[in-house]
């Protein structure tokens, strides 16, 4: 038997697929020669090395949780209180959030820095509902009287915290509602 | 009495989303250790679990044709680990640390290790083999992956990705000799 021949079936030697009498022909040449045998001897090394590779265990909890999120998304029952995407998602989500409520915060400040910068208090009312971001200002100004029923509690929190003027459901959909506030 | 995988896949496919839950807890951490083992790191890996699952309940019909659900899951997860490593890839990222695991989940390792040393070494022989991995091509690191480490047959992964056997043991081989390669020294210390 060459070593070639040998190195050749050395991998199935070491995988346990070699049919017995072939095994054992393998073997007896592998007793006469050394390269062959630092050869099967590295390969056997290897798939044990390979073999032991342990992946650090999450622990038992995070898979009870992982279950949980994917019985949410698939089934449906509310398996859970929370309801978290896969992590790399919710820190996308957290990031995009983070970035619009600044954006929005900038808005309102430009709102009412606009507002203390108009000459004509006559024109400033009139002006000030022309423009859906001035308009803002006006709604913060009448936010404790007349309104409860245009903007519900959440929505003048949500205003509070510059998060109403996002979006087709928020300030810009009331636009219509706050005009009249004028005319009371 | 404990339902056989069979039972459940069949269960399954009928609607009961009872049997789909016992599946998700039966395969869940097969589907962990195969993912982190391909794509590296805990958040991939958690994507790719939470996705295969979602996958293969969208996917129910396709079980009736398959012969063995775990195999079939193993493919899916595989097939989406490649997406992300090609993501990563498109994105010019590198793997995010290899090794962490969320804050809390590493204190309670740490709790079960008995030896600071012995966490030491191993943690240390575990990177060592996770980066020898991360050099390989996909295919190959599969092929090694499932083999050498998940313990799956030539004939197993032949079947998985639908591809002849000769190829599972080309792609096998390569990838065993570039390992040896780039593990020869720490070959050396294992008896």
């Amino acid at each position: 038997m060459t070593c070639r021949y040998t190195q050749s079936l050395l991998e199935d030697l070491v995988d346990g697929a070699l049919p017995h009498e072939r095994a054992s022909e393998i073997q007896d040449h592998l007793a006469t020669c050394s390269n062959c045998r630092a050869e099967y001897s590295e390969l056997r090394k290897l798939k044990e090395l390979l073999r032991t590779h342990v992946v650090e265990d999450p622990g038992r909890e995070y898979f009870q949780e992982t279950t949980e999120l994917i019985l949410a998304r698939t089934v449906g029952q509310n398996h859970t209180t929370k309801s978290r995407q896969p992590e790399r998602q919710e820190r996308r989500d957290a990031f995009v959030r983070a970035v619009l409520s600044a954006a929005a915060s900038l808005v309102v400040l430009f709102s009412a820095v606009t507002i203390g910068n108009m000459d004509s208090p006559g024109t400033s009312q009139a002006n000030r509902l022309n423009s859906p971001m001035l308009a803002t200002s006006t709604v913060m100004e009448n936010l404790n009287t007349q309104i409860p029923s245009i903007l519900p509690p959440e929505d003048r929190t949500r205003l509070a915290q510059g998060m109403l003027l996002m979006g087709p459901p928020g300030l810009l959909g009331k636009f219509g509602e706050m005009k009249e506030l004028q005319h009371r | 009495m404990k339902s056989s995988v069979p039972e459940l896949v069949k269960s399954f496919i009928a609607g009961d989303q009872a049997a789909f839950a016992e599946l998700v807890a039966r395969y869940r951490r097969k589907v962990y250790s195969v993912a982190y083992r391909i794509v590296g790191n805990h958040l991939d890996a958690d994507e790719v679990v939470q996705e295969s699952f979602v996958r293969i309940y969208n996917r129910k019909e396709d079980l009736d044709s398959v012969n063995h659900f775990s195999s079939f899951l193993i493919r899916v997860a595989t097939n989406y680990s490649i997406d992300i490593l090609r993501r990563r890839k498109a994105h010019g990222g590198v793997a995010e640390d290899t090794t962490s695991l969320p804050g809390e989940i590493q204190v309670d390792l740490a709790r079960r290790i008995s030896t600071p040393e012995d966490h030491f070494r191993g943690k240390r022989l575990m990177e060592e083999i996770q980066l020898a991995l991360e050099k390989l091509p996909p295919k190959q690191k599969i092929t090694a992956i499932l083999h050498d480490v998940e313990g799956y047959s030539k004939t197993e992964i032949a079947e998985m990705f639908d591809c002849p056997e000769a190829t599972v043991r080309s792609n096998l081989h390569i990838a065993r000799t570039k390992l040896r390669k780039i593990l020869k020294q720490r070959l050396r210390t294992v008896e």
